[in-house]
């Protein structure tokens, strides 16, 4: 072989490890060309060769050709004899205990070719025997081991910076992924949601939308939304005007608008409604760089809410009407009510007047009571069924309860004969109710007792405490009870359950209104009856087993109105235009001969009367003409002669809100017609005994 | 019929009779045995009813195609050779993927078809390859990678002289082309190569390769320059026309540093200048044009010989390369006669082949080699 050849050789291994780019081919290819070229049969390439300690050597036993013994090892850590070391400029060693401290002892090669790449990484061909090889073997692939040094540099350099970019572009092709499925995601996000969204840029061009909003804008998808305006979408040009402005405001003030409502009409002339929020879209500074909005179509709910405001409005103007026809009907009937029991009642105290007469008088005495009476429970229930009642909920000491109550109908149960049994040991005993409807249910239902009780029968009140812990407070009377069939109607009004047919007097409200009141105190009604034997009406209420102690807080301080006979001067004066209403008070008033009664016909001459004699108490009419009594009260008040002057007002008004109003214009008191003889004296006795103190 | 050993039976003219007969009487002595069948080209349609009495006689067989047999020195253009495996070794045919891509799913179905003890470096694997698979050089050097010097690698390549795809591999079931027939032989040291070519002063480089196809030579076609070196050395002009009759007689060398080479015999050539060897040339290989072995020397035949005449096997298979045959002519059978001659105390069969596989040494690098002999001691 000349030299031309040889150099052709080396040239061609050279091309063959100049052309690989990475590390194990790289070796394995330059491996089996050595071993090619040699005629070696194995050979191996240990890098890392490095001296551990004193004289002891390890190295990676990086790739095996051929060895078919220890290709197991490949990639371990072999130890490499002294000996071994001492050829580490390259050369031929024919030892087989060398060979086989590195190579195990069933290794059958006896020679080894040691060919250093450089200090720490050779290659090392095995053979059976020495080689018949003309050239230095061990000198010969120098050239080719100087140029696989280099290639094998730039090979690992190349798998370094391959491995760095495969990381960065396995890293970007899942933060690829992770983008991608993020904008999968918004996009589901964006597109599930029942309000319409889009956002815009500064220049409120459109950057994006979901695909409810490019429906509403009439574009087929929300791609193509990107680069339109307000004013390239389907709703009017003062519409997109002023959705610009509000998209302007936002981005300029940097503040949101939320949750307001606007009405945007289309090129159809479909009115909605809308129910929108504009936020500003800010970058990681801070600074503004586009609007985010969103809007939900009210239009359903704002026809709705328009329904209901319109039915609201009809139920409260029949109910204004319902009131008003009551209020109307209580003043119509109380008017002429007033004169017909006032004049009947000072009949009844005329001691000139026959026996006959007065027996006639007290008729029609009895029979306007019945008519107040009645006027009264349909008020009371108008007032119950449409919430009109004010209920003041507090204990009430149940023994003081039926003690008033029975004080109150006991000259009835003497009229009808009628022991009232009421039980002991009930004494701690507090109902919770307001205590004047609590009173009023208890008359009722001892009215009841009374009324249709045999005569000389008996009633018996008694109270227990139920498992619900309510009280049940009993009534039982002794009379006819009532037919099983009739039970339904019981609690109906006007079914008086076939005594329209007696002569007990009845309006067919009272367990009606009983019913209700009881009800709305949160308790309950029932009867117990058995026809021919009598009835147990029956009320559970909540209530409480309060202390000894505790008693005396709940009672209240009983005063007696002191009569009107302590014979000292007093002035009134009553202003009222209806004639015979003035003449009532006239009389009632003529009865108490110290008492000066002053009388006006109009509210400017009962102002002047009030400047002029400075009256104790003033009685005033409120449907006067020229100006009604609240005006008249406010110009007695603004006058310092008369606006310390104890006033109380007169009316047939008789609803709740007329007795409150008065009491917020300031009225001492308000008397309603008809007026109830008593209770006027017992009003202005305390007035003026209350002036008299001060 | 010819009885050359108790193992070895060679019949010129297929005859089902005696096969039948010679198949049930080994069957019935091995009962572990099997057969390993060459069969010439001529008697390729013979096969099927080779395996239809291997079969009857539930022997297996093993075999391949080969363009002529060697019997006892001599060329049999014609027959079936049968061997004997008193123990049938460890074998299969491995069908092989034409992807080059994929060189490692033919070394591992290699290697998982036959039970190698890789702890025993006294087994050869024996390989008889299809000549059409164009990559024998590649796969061999990947199943040296892959398993080493655990086993000694020898083979040759079969099919048709005519370089025409045939099928020319099979079993008991199967006949195929585009495979390997594999045998791992236990207690075997591997085959002894020769060719006796030697490389003139000049050379040359491959500069452009794909498998056994050179592109060019020296940046310039491969054909022209093949042209141009033959007429230079041996003042013969190819043409296209006689290439074919001349290019047996000017192989390629690839050179070794150690002063050896690997021989590629040109085969066909393409309009583009590409020259077509059998057996691979890799990319930027120093070749240089060979002067062939000369028709009176016996250079070879005594180095063969020397290797061979002390080793205590009866029988040596002989295969003897169908393009040496070619380009020495009849100086081949002289050649294979003296070989007989000098090695007349053993059986000397086998067939003409294709390509040959070795180490250049007993149990070194296995080569692809042409032009060669090989032969492989048979137990």
């Amino acid at each position: 072989m000349n030299q031309e050849q040889i150099s052709q050789i080396l040239y061609e291994m050279a091309l063959v490890t100049g052309g690989e780019t990475h590390v194990e081919p790289l070796i394995t290819k330059t491996l089996q060309r050595l071993l090619y070229h040699t005629a070696f049969p194995c050979g191996v390439f240990l890098s890392d060769i490095k001296e551990i300690k004193k004289k002891q050597y390890e190295c990676k036993l990086e790739q095996v050709v051929g060895c078919g013994n220890f290709l197991e090892k490949k990639g371990k850590i072999i130890s490499l004899p002294e000996e071994f070391m001492s050829e580490r400029k390259g050369g031929l060693i024919a030892d087989k205990k060398c060979i086989s401290h590195i190579f195990g002892e069933n290794i059958k090669y006896k020679v080894a070719l040691i060919l250093p790449v450089n200090s720490a990484e050779w290659f090392v061909l095995l053979n059976k025997n020495m080689p018949g090889f003309k050239l230095p073997i061990e000198r010969i692939f120098e050239p080719v081991l100087k140029n696989f040094s280099k290639t094998l540099m730039l090979c690992r350099d190349n798998e370094k910076h391959t491995f760095l970019l495969e990381q960065e572009i396995l890293h970007r092709e899942e933060l690829e992924i992770s983008l991608r499925e993020s904008k999968e995601l918004l996009r589901n996000v964006l597109d599930t949601v029942p309000s319409r969204i889009f956002w815009k840029d500064k220049s409120l061009v459109y950057l994006g939308c979901n695909n409810l909003f490019a429906y509403d804008a009439g574009l087929k998808s929300n791609e193509e939304i990107i680069g339109k305006t307000d004013n390239d979408l389907p709703w009017g040009k003062a519409e997109a005007d002023l959705y610009r402005s509000d998209d302007q405001k936002v981005i300029e003030s940097g503040l949101p608008k939320v949750n307001y409502e606007e009405s945007q009409t289309r090129e159809d002339g479909l009115e909605t409604w809308l129910e929108t929020n504009k936020i500003p879209l800010k970058n990681s500074s801070g600074d503004v760089i586009g609007i985010l909005g969103s809007y939900s179509d009210i239009t359903d709910r704002k026809n709705a809410e328009k329904e209901i405001i319109k039915a609201k409005e009809e139920a409260e103007h029949a109910n204004n009407a319902k009131s008003d026809f009551l209020s109307s009907m209580s003043h119509e009937l109380r008017t002429p009510l007033n004169a017909i029991l006032g004049f009947s009642q000072l009949m009844e105290m005329d001691d000139s007047l026959s026996t006959l007469v007065k027996e006639d008088v007290k008729e029609i005495n009895k029979a306007g009571h019945h008519l107040l009476n009645l006027i009264n429970e349909v008020l009371d229930l108008a007032k119950i069924e449409t919430g009109h009642i004010n209920l003041l909920v507090e204990s009430i000491v149940y023994e003081e309860l039926i003690f008033d109550c029975v004080s109150l109908i006991d000259p009835i149960a003497k009229q009808h004969d009628i022991q009232i049994h009421i039980s002991s040991n009930t004494r701690g005993i507090a109902i919770r109710a307001d205590s004047i409807r609590l009173k009023q249910v208890i008359i009722n239902l001892l009215s009841n007792a009374i009324k249709y009780n045999r005569r000389g029968g008996q009633v018996n009140i008694d109270v227990n405490l139920t498992n619900d812990n309510f009280y049940r407070i009993s009534i039982k009377d002794t009379g006819t009870g009532i037919k099983e069939e009739n039970l339904n109607g019981l609690f109906e009004s006007f079914n008086r359950l076939e005594a329209e047919n007696t002569d007990i007097e009845g309006t067919g409200i009272g367990l009606v209104i009983t019913k209700r009141l009881v009800e709305l105190m949160g308790g309950k009604i029932g009867v117990e009856t058995e026809f021919g034997v009598g009835s147990i009406f029956w009320i559970e209420m909540p209530g409480e087993f309060i202390m000894e102690n505790e008693l005396g807080v709940l009672k209240e301080d009983n005063v007696t109105p002191q009569a009107i006979d302590d014979r000292t001067e007093h002035n009134v004066l009553y202003i009222e235009d209806n004639p015979s209403n003035l003449k009532l008070v006239i009389q009632l008033f003529s009865r108490i001969p110290h008492i000066h009664l002053f009388t006006a016909h109009t509210p400017s001459l009962g102002i002047e009367l009030a400047e002029i004699k400075r009256p104790e108490l003033i009685l005033l009419d409120i449907n006067l003409p020229e100006m009604d009594g609240y005006k008249v009260l406010e110009k007695l008040r603004h006058n310092n002669k008369t606006s310390h002057i104890p006033v109380v007002a007169i009316s047939a008004n008789a609803m709740s809100k007329d007795l409150k109003r008065a009491a917020e214009a300031g009225f001492d008191n308000y008397l309603t017609k008809p007026l109830d003889v008593k209770h006027f004296y017992e009003t202005v006795d305390e007035i003026l005994l209350k002036n008299k103190t001060m | 019929m010819k009885i050359i050993a108790e193992n070895i039976i060679y019949l010129e003219i297929f005859d089902t009779l005696r096969i039948q007969k010679v198949f049930n009487q080994w069957a019935e002595k091995h009962p572990h045995g099997g057969v390993l069948a060459f069969v010439a080209e001529q008697n390729i349609k013979t096969i099927d009813d080779l395996q239809t009495q291997s079969n009857d006689a539930s022997f297996t067989l093993i075999g391949a195609v080969f363009p002529e047999l060697i019997v006892e020195g001599e060329l049999k253009k014609q027959g079936v050779l049968l061997l004997l495996f008193e123990d049938m070794p460890s074998h299969c045919i491995v069908p092989l993927a034409n992807n080059i891509s994929e060189p490692d799913k033919n070394t591992l179905d290699i290697t998982a078809c036959v039970d190698i003890n890789m702890n025993d470096s006294e087994q050869s694997l024996f390989m008889i390859f299809d000549s059409m698979v164009p990559n024998i050089a590649s796969l061999i050097d990947d199943l040296y990678l892959r398993i080493g010097d655990v086993v000694n690698y020898m083979g040759i390549n079969a099919g048709s002289e005519t370089f025409q795809p045939i099928n020319c591999l099979f079993d008991n079931h199967k006949f195929i082309g585009d495979a390997v027939l594999v045998m791992l032989m236990m207690q075997h040291h591997g085959a002894i190569l020769e060719h006796g070519y030697t490389s003139p002063d000049s050379s040359t480089s491959a500069t452009s390769t794909t498998g056994n196809r050179i592109s060019s030579i020296d940046w310039q076609p491969a054909f022209d320059v093949y042209k141009e070196l033959v007429n230079k050395h041996y003042g013969i002009e190819i043409t296209k026309d006689n290439f074919y009759e001349n290019a047996v007689h000017f192989p390629i060398g690839i050179m070794r540093m150690d002063g050896e080479m690997l021989v590629r015999i040109p085969v066909a050539f393409d309009d583009d200048g590409s020259l077509y060897c059998v057996g691979e040339v890799p990319e930027n290989s120093v070749l240089t044009l060979l002067k062939a072995v000369s028709p009176d020397s016996d250079k070879t035949i005594n180095t063969l010989v020397s290797k061979i005449e002390n080793l205590p096997e009866n029988t040596i298979l002989n295969f003897y390369c169908a393009g040496r045959r070619m380009h020495l002519g009849d100086a081949a059978e002289i050649e294979l006669s003296i070989l007989k001659k000098k090695l007349s105390h053993k059986n000397v069969v086998g067939a003409l082949s294709l390509g040959e596989i070795s180490g250049s040494k007993q149990g070194g690098y296995p080569l692809f080699h042409n032009a060669a002999l090989v032969n492989i001691p048979w137990k």
